[in-house]
């Protein structure tokens, strides 16, 4: 009785076990508008059999104007019909080492502004306060083996903290699952992870700021300093006797 | 010398140079916030990590120039950290239930019953009487009972409360107290928060950071280290560092007098051995403490063991919370409540330190002055000492920047393993260096749990500490770098001093 389910499972495990197709990088950049918009530009290498099919899942939900930038001669791309969260490949029929595929969407409200929040609803941010999410799951069998989400922030912006960043570092993991860094000027924040299989999902929040630091530390700070200086002098007066 | 009081009095200011410290000390912290706060943000920093170091840096300042008692600064800090949105308000508040508040105030009850009865000052006049007749020979009594400790209990600040009151009642026969410090006094506090934090790197199993570094050294390295492997590299440094210590301590840091070479107290050493004489037998009361004294420290030392023994592993607070439960147990206990010596300005003390060193490891700026210290280096032009010399130096003062030795070891070590494979030597020639120096966190008062609990018995000064701490990372920086060339060449660890980078 105990083969039964054994069976079964090797059936369902089969596709997966056969599949030799694989994302070898997924990179994505995430460009924030102050308007709130994103624009995404994602690359992908990918790996497998003449002519196999792989499905690739898409970050975003919400997306508009997905283009297809660039693809490695005989690629095929079925373009993603209206809310889809994966678009097909087919990959050249001529057996080649990886095949690249970039293409371009616009993400809407990414970078939303703390006071959208709900009516009613306490406020946990100062309202200047803005957020960006990400938040991808392998949803297919087709594993990736490195993946990376750059989001780069508006010039006049600045990373607040980075409120979530998951899964969470493991002790073999050296670097941060986000680190900060700039380009030109402008702050971003990579997500990386490695070998995603199906199922596996990663995720940050960043919050940001705009970089002109508000004034008031400085005045609070120049009054107590000149007050403590003129109240607690004794404690350098000179001493008679 | 019957009673061991950590008193909440702020230390008063004792010469001309030290009141124009407190006096510039809090325009100063406040200046240096202000600089950090408002530097343009740097590449990898948040806003937060800036201002949780701006932050860190003005109680810094405040603690070492002590403008305010250093717990009301920890106050300050706490407050700031929430208002620049550093930290949340829980993560700030939850610090007074960490572990080293627990074991703090445990260990004050344990503490506080070893000096109600007696037995703390039958073992100080014990150790006077056998090696106190010169004060030198009594701080060398306390390094040789340190390094009898260190591999005993893994826990610092479980080796720093249990011979807290033996150091405060030695120190007092040799006449300094908390309201009249002297160099003896200094000398063997100090001595002690070496000996409690060097020690610690004589083996592997000396605090759960070298464990850490030793996985990394193994998964990344790809080179396993036995036991041995460690201690005959950090034995001799950790032993030969504490023996230079002991001796430039009473000679050139805090020089000790001739005349405070010998028992302060009135009637000199004769008084001494008469008092412990007077003493008599061990009385029930002292049978009853040292019974509890030595099941917490059974639970101390034997914590590999619970697991397979109670199928619990009992922490050390939680040991010293079931030795805190018997010596404060109705008739049968040896103390009740309000005769418990607890610091309470010392936990808010700790609390704030702890805050702040967790507030700049969760925004990543401790992170990343870690990183941009060792991004500035190119190592690839120097030869192999010198690079041991640069790298071994970074890890040994960073200790100054971050208050977790975890959180330093995670850093820094698989930094210094890919140097070395980059460079192209044994990832160990300088991963186990730099490794035997995580424990050496001696240079403020807030580095460590030890330094915490030593620094309220308010005997130095945070540059008292400074001094000291940072002579302790030299002369154990001068000997790494000596072995390098000689000791660890000849058994393997280190390629040969001048050699280049391949």
């Amino acid at each position: 009785m105990r083969t039964v389910p054994a069976l079964v499972l090797l059936l369902l495990a089969a596709p997966g076990l056969l599949r030799a197709a694989e994302i070898r990088q997924y990179t994505t950049r995430l460009d924030l508008d102050p308007d709130g918009t994103g624009h995404a530009t994602s690359t992908l290498v990918l790996s497998g059999d003449p002519s196999e099919r792989v499905v690739i899942p898409i970050a975003h939900g919400a997306w508009t104007n997905f283009l297809l930038a660039e693809a490695t001669d005989g690629l095929r791309l079925e373009p993603p019909g209206e809310k889809a969260t994966t678009f097909e490949v087919t990959l050249p029929p001529a057996s080649a080492a990886a095949s690249r595929l970039s293409y371009t969407f616009d993400v809407p409200a990414v970078f939303v502004r703390a006071d959208d929040a709900a009516p009613g609803a306490r406020r946990t941010l100062p309202r200047e306060s803005r957020t960006v999410r990400y938040a991808f799951v392998n949803s297919q069998v087709t594993p990736i083996r490195d993946f990376g989400v750059l989001v780069t922030l508006p010039r006049d912006y600045r990373f607040h903290a980075i409120r979530e960043q998951l899964p969470r570092q493991t002790k073999s993991e050296v670097e941060p699952r986000v680190r900060l860094g700039a380009d030109g000027g402008r702050q971003n924040a990579l997500l990386r992870l490695t070998n995603l299989r199906q199922g596996d999902d990663t995720s940050m929040q960043l919050e940001a700021l705009p970089s002109q630091r508000s004034y008031l530390w400085l005045v609070a700070g120049v009054v107590l300093s000149a007050l403590y200086l003129h109240r607690f002098r004794d404690l350098v007066a000179r001493r008679d006797g | 010398m019957e009673k061991m009081t950590l008193s909440a009095r702020p230390r008063p200011a004792q010469s001309v140079t030290e009141r124009w410290m407190r006096y510039l000390g809090f325009p100063g912290g406040i200046a240096l916030f202000l600089l950090v706060y408002y530097l343009p943000p740097g590449a990898g920093l948040s806003a937060a990590a800036q201002a949780g170091a701006a932050c860190f840096l003005l109680a810094l300042v405040w603690w070492v120039t002590e403008p305010f008692p250093t717990y009301v600064t920890s106050l300050v800090l706490m407050f700031l950290l929430l208002v620049t949105r550093t930290s949340a308000a829980k993560p700030i508040l939850d610090v007074l239930g960490m572990e080293v508040i627990w074991l703090n105030l445990l260990a004050f009850i344990l503490a506080s019953m070893l000096v109600k009865t007696r037995l703390a000052k039958r073992m100080s006049l014990y150790l006077i009487v056998k090696f106190g007749r010169k004060a030198s020979w009594a701080l060398l009594a306390f390094v040789i009972i340190q390094l009898a400790l260190a591999p005993l209990i893994p826990a610092t600040a479980a080796r720093c409360v249990m011979t807290l009151p033996l150091m405060l009642v030695v120190a007092s026969i040799y006449g300094s107290s908390e309201d009249h410090p002297n160099n003896f006094g200094k000398n063997m506090l100090l001595l002690n928060l070496a000996g409690i934090s060097a020690l610690s790197s004589i083996s592997m199993t000396g605090s759960s950071a070298n464990l850490i570094a030793v996985g990394f050294i193994q998964s990344m390295g790809g080179h396993r280290l036995y036991y041995m492997d460690w201690m005959r590299a950090g034995a001799p440094i950790a032993i030969v560092t504490m023996l230079v210590m002991w001796f430039l301590g009473r000679k050139v840091i805090f020089p000790i007098r001739p005349s405070e070479q010998v028992p302060l107290v009135e009637g000199g050493l004769p008084l001494v051995e008469a008092q412990h004489a007077a003493m008599g037998p061990l009385s029930f009361q002292e049978k009853k403490a040292l019974a509890i004294f030595a099941l917490v420290l059974f639970l101390w030392m034997t914590d590999i063991f619970h697991m397979r023994w109670f199928g619990v592993e009992i922490s050390p607070p939680f040991a010293a919370l079931l030795g805190a439960v018997i010596v404060l147990f109705p008739r049968w206990g040896v103390l009740q409540w309000q005769e418990a010596d607890i610091p309470w300005h010392l936990l808010v003390f700790s609390a704030g330190a702890y805050a702040g060193g967790l507030a700049l490891d969760d925004t990543g700026a401790a992170e990343w002055s870690v990183r941009m210290l060792f991004g500035g280096l190119n190592l690839k032009v120097i030869p192999f000492g010198a690079a041991f010399t640069i790298i071994v130096a970074v890890m040994m003062y960073s200790h100054l920047l971050t208050t977790s030795k975890t959180v330093r070891t995670i850093i820094m070590i698989p930094i210094v393993i890919t140097m070395a494979k980059a460079l192209g030597w044994d990832p160990v020639s300088l991963a186990l260096p730099a490794a035997l120096t995580i424990d050496w966190v001696v240079g403020l008062p807030i580095s460590g749990k030890p330094n915490v609990i030593l620094f309220s018995t308010n005997q130095y000064s945070v540059i008292d500490n400074f001094k000291y701490g940072i002579t302790v990372c030299t002369v154990g920086l001068v000997l790494l770098v000596l072995s390098a060339a000689t000791w660890f060449h000849w058994i393997g660890i280190t390629p040969s001093f001048w050699a280049m980078p391949k």
